[in-house]
Parts: structure tokens; C-alpha cells; sequence
């Protein structure tokens, strides 16, 4: 059968896919559109959105019968803008954190005008910061299966400003020489609070990478631990962790940090709780989106 | 649009239409012999705060949807001008500063012509000419204005420094410190990145603005939200 491809705004003619069959798959139009433009990076896989009426994205593995597209029918293509890797983002936004914190621990007489000798809890946090960081690049290398490939370039810039730029936020006052620490009771429960959340989180996405067999984007409901609970109890750690780093060092900027990063992970939580309810007619009812047996 | 927000909407434009132009008047007036930035803020302080400071009122009306604009733009610019009226109320080195003036005078100008055309927008009453205005005179006030406002900032930052105004320093129990000189000076970033951003932005609905011939009804963000 035959499919026109017209441009999602304006309607402009971007080609026609000869020879295509029910059983085609979606990422296969998209290469059948890449060849017929010579290869041109504009028509990358990646970078083409493909819709009908309704603009929802096309899923890459579903086929045309999926969809019920008949012949001489029309779908619409949006250029997504130059994309890039999701472990390539994640890795040098990650990347930051792991070099910037550490300048201010070891550079402070030059960036203080002051040399004091650090307390104890200042280390501990520089520990904490790098380890978090240190597993968050090792289990996108080794752990994490993305449902997606890619997204635009421009996540990177946003993405690598908001991390690098906390890093910095935080990393400035809890080194100050003028640091003052909180007791020695908040040291041990923010501590505790970040080795618990740590481990846990380490936990969560061991879980969650079992569930994905390897090289397919196939979902499932994640079963067991903290899952049989939570939607994301991924983030419900993450945040303890946070929480427990800011308790343990007192530093306002940490708590924002933290604040932040709970907003947007409710965020992502809320939609990713949704999507299960709406993919999975089985999904348990009574699991909760962030906060057990609560929210 | 409902006729009450509408009503509303075509009062505030009016009031502030009024006001600058009352500043105006009062910054020309004052400068009738010859430039003088002497006395320039005890002149008109009192009424650029008070109308800079009605204009947070533009933040809600983006935030309720009776405008069109984006809530973070509205924002960014209200902001922006409410920091340099702050500063020039608790700095007095800027108050007779050269660029005070410069700085009012491209908002009073700026703001006549853009309340006026907002006001006549609504009721769909625009003259073209104001229209052209609107889309022309940033192309000389808009730098100006920028200039004055940078260099306002400027002046503040050896005041600010010396009697630590808004300066908190460590140690304390959060672990948190402000440096305000060191914020004035990293606020001028944003002036440097954000001028020719906003200068294209305005060159593009120039050209908008002159392609439709006139017709603002074509031009995104003074357009009026309409009842669907």
C-alpha cells in the first residue's frame, strides 16, 4: 500500500512510501522516509515524529495494522530537532557534579580567602556526593534500559546547567571554612537516612532493570520490595537520601535542592503511576504514587 | 473575554497610561533648562514605585489567564524593573546618577506608548500609528533603557558593598550566606545574554507587525485572550 507523509504544521508534502504492508512497523516507515530523503540527518530515525489526526506519537514497535492505516492514507511528520543518547546525557550531567563538588572541598583557601581545617562531617558529605554520583553514572552504563533512545540535544544544556549549577549551589556552603555543623545526632540520622536511601535506591533499579529483558523496551509491573507499595518508590528513596544529606550537613541550599528535586520527581511519579493504571487492567490498586499508603 | 475583565483591563491599561505619562511630564518638566539629573528621584520616586509597583498586578493577570502572555515572561520583565526601583530607593548614590535618568526616561516613554496601545487594543481602537510605535521605538529605547539600567546597577554596587546592604554572611545555624554586590554583578549576565535575545524577539514582531499591516490582532502577546 501506499502512505503520503505531510508536514504537521503547515501541511507540506514531505514524500510517499511505496510497497508498504500491514505488518510494516513504524521505525521501519521511518527508515523507508530516511532513505527516500538520501540519508539527509534532518530525517535521522530519531529525529522523526510520526502522528495521524490526533498528533500522539506513533510507537516505533507497533506496526501499521496497529493502527489501522488503509491506503493513500496520511500521516503527519514533525522534525524532533538533532537528538542525542539518553546515556550520554545522563553521564555528562552526572559527570559535573562528580568533578565540581570536589574543587571546593580541596580548593577552598584560594576560593575562600580562608584556611581552616575541615570538620569531620564536611568529609562525610564529600564522600556521600561522590558515591551518589559515582553510582548514578555506573548504573546508567551497567543497569539502566531506557525506553527510549534518545531525546533532543537541547535536554543536555538544561539538564547539565541544573545539575552542575546545584552541585555548585550546594557544594559552596557546606565546604565554607565558616561551616557550621549540626549536632552530632542530626549527623547520624542524616547519615543513616542516606545509606538506607542509597541502598534502597540501588535496590529499586536493580528491580526495575530485571523487569526489561535485555534489548527489548517491553514493560511489565514491577512486583516485590518497596514496588508492592509504590509506583516509584525509586524516587521515594532518592528523596529520603537527599533528605538525609541535607540533615546531616544543615545547609539551606541542600534542603532547596532537595525540594526541587522532590517536585520534579513528583512529577514524573505521577505520570508514570498513570501510565501503569492505564497499560496494565491488573495494576493493584491499592499502590500508592510516592508516599506509602498516603499520596 | 468577559466584559468585566475587559472593562478592568482597559481601567489598568488606562491608569498606567496616565501615570507614566504624569512621570513623563514631570522627568521633561524637570529638564526643561537643560540636562540635570540632580533631584530626579525626590522629583518622581513616589510615582514610579507606586505604577512599577502596580505593574506586579500583571504577573496575577497572566497568572488568571485574562491576558495572553506567559506567566515567566510577565515575571522576568515585572522583576527586573521592581529590582531597579528597589535599588534605587535603598542606594542614594543612584538616585542623582546620570543613568537614573537615562533609565526613566526610556520607561516613561516605552510605557505611554505601550499601556495606550494595550488600552485602545482591547476595545479594538488602535491608530496604526500607535501601533507603529509600539513596534519601532524599541529599536533606540530598548538599549537605552538597558544602559541606564545596567549602569544604575553599577553605581549601586560600591554602596552596597561598603555598608553590606542585604548582606547576610556565615557562620549561622543554616549554613547560608548573601552577597547582594555579588548578586548585582551577576545579574548583569542576564542583561548581556537577554538583550539581543529580546532584541530579535522585537525585530520578529516588528516584522509581524508590519507583514499583517497593523492588524495587532496578529500579534501574539499583546493579543487578548477570546472566549473559545
Amino acid at each position: 500500500m501506499k502512505l503520503n507523509i505531510v508536514t504537521e504544521r503547515g501541511n507540506r508534502e514531505v514524500g510517499v512510501l511505496q510497497g508498504i504492508s500491514g505488518t510494516t512497523t513504524i521505525s521501519q516507515l521511518k527508515s523507508t522516509l530516511f532513505d527516500i530523503k538520501n540519508k539527509s540527518s534532518k530525517f535521522n530515525v530519531n529525529r522523526i515524529k510520526l502522528s495521524t489526526g490526533d498528533r500522539k506519537s506513533l510507537e516505533d514497535s507497533k506496526c501499521v495494522n496497529d493502527y489501522q492505516l488503509k491506503e493513500n492514507d496520511t500521516l503527519l511528520y514533525k522534525d524532533l530537532g538533532p537528538q542525542i543518547g539518553w546515556s550520554t546525557v545522563f553521564v555528562a550531567e552526572y559527570a559535573g557534579p562528580l568533578l565540581l563538588y570536589p574543587v571546593f572541598y580541596y580548593f577552598a583557601p584560594i576560593i575562600y580567602g580562608l584556611d581552616r581545617p575541615k570538620h569531620s562531617i564536611q568529609t562525610v558529605a564529600l564522600i556521600c556526593y561522590s558515591l551518589h554520583y559515582l553510582k548514578r553514572i555506573l548504573e546508567t552504563i551497567f543497569i539502566h534500559r531506557f525506553s527510549h533512545g534518545t531525546m533532543p540535544l537541547r535536554n543536555l544544556f538544561k539538564n547539565c546547567s541544573y545539575y552542575w549549577g546545584c552541585t555548585i549551589m550546594v557544594s559552596y556552603f557546606v565546604n565554607h571554612p565558616l561551616f557550621t555543623a549540626p549536632s552530632q545526632t542530626k549527623q547520624l540520622i542524616g547519615l543513616t537516612l542516606w545509606a538506607v536511601g542509597e541502598i534502597s535506591n540501588f535496590i529499586c533499579h536493580y528491580q526495575l532493570m530485571n523487569l526489561r529483558p535485555p534489548g527489548t523496551t517491553e514493560r511489565r509491573i514491577p512486583r516485590g520490595f518497596l514496588f508492592e507499595l509504590l509506583s516509584c518508590p525509586n524516587y521515594t528513596v532518592e528523596i529520603l537520601a537527599w533528605l538525609g544529606f541535607s540533615i546531616m550537613t544543615q545547609t539551606l541550599t541542600a534542603f532547596v535542592f532537595t525540594l526541587m528535586g522532590a517536585a520534579q520527581m513528583w512529577v514524573w511519579a505521577v505520570g508514570k503511576h498513570r501510565r501503569y493504571r492505564k497499560d496494565f487492567p491488573n495494576y493493584p490498586k491499592s499502590r500508592k504514587i510516592l508516599i506509602p499508603f498516603l499520596l | 473575554m468577559g466584559v468585566v475583565s475587559k472593562a478592568y483591563l482597559v481601567l489598568y491599561n488606562a491608569v498606567q497610561t496616565i501615570g507614566w505619562a504624569y512621570i513623563l511630564m514631570k522627568l521633561a518638566l524637570h529638564h526643561k533648562d537643560g540636562y540635570n539629573p540632580n533631584g530626579v528621584w525626590d522629583l518622581i520616586g513616589k510615582e514610579v514605585i507606586l505604577f512599577q509597583g502596580a505593574a506586579v498586578l500583571e504577573i496575577v493577570h497572566s497568572l488568571i489567564g485574562i491576558v495572553k502572555t506567559p506567566v515567566a515572561t510577565t515575571f522576568v520583565q515585572v522583576f527586573s524593573r521592581v529590582a531597579c526601583v528597589f535599588l534605587a530607593t535603598i542606594v542614594p548614590t543612584t538616585q542623582n546618577y546620570w543613568s537614573l535618568t537615562l533609565m526613566l526616561f526610556c520607561w516613561s516613554i516605552t510605557e505611554v506608548i505601550r499601556y495606550s496601545f494595550y488600552a485602545l487594543s482591547i476595545v479594538n481602537m488602535v491608530p496604526y500609528f500607535l501601533g507603529w510605535l509600539r513596534y519601532t521605538t524599541f529599536y533606540i529605547l530598548y538599549p537605552m533603557g538597558v544602559l541606564g539600567e545596567t549602569s544604575t546597577i553599577l553605581a549601586s554596587i560600591p554602596f552596597v558593598t561598603e555598608n553590606k546592604v542585604l548582606t547576610y554572611s556565615m557562620p549561622n545555624f543554616l549554613n547560608v550566606s548573601f552577597d547582594f554586590a555579588f548578586f548585582l554583578k551577576f545579574s548583569l549576565i542576564f542583561y548581556v545574554v537577554g538583550l539581543p535575545w529580546l532584541y530579535m524577539h522585537m525585530i520578529s514582531q516588528r516584522k509581524r507587525f508590519i507583514a499583517t499591516g497593523g492588524n495587532t490582532k496578529a500579534t501574539p502577546t499583546s493579543q487578548t485572550k477570546k472566549e473559545n
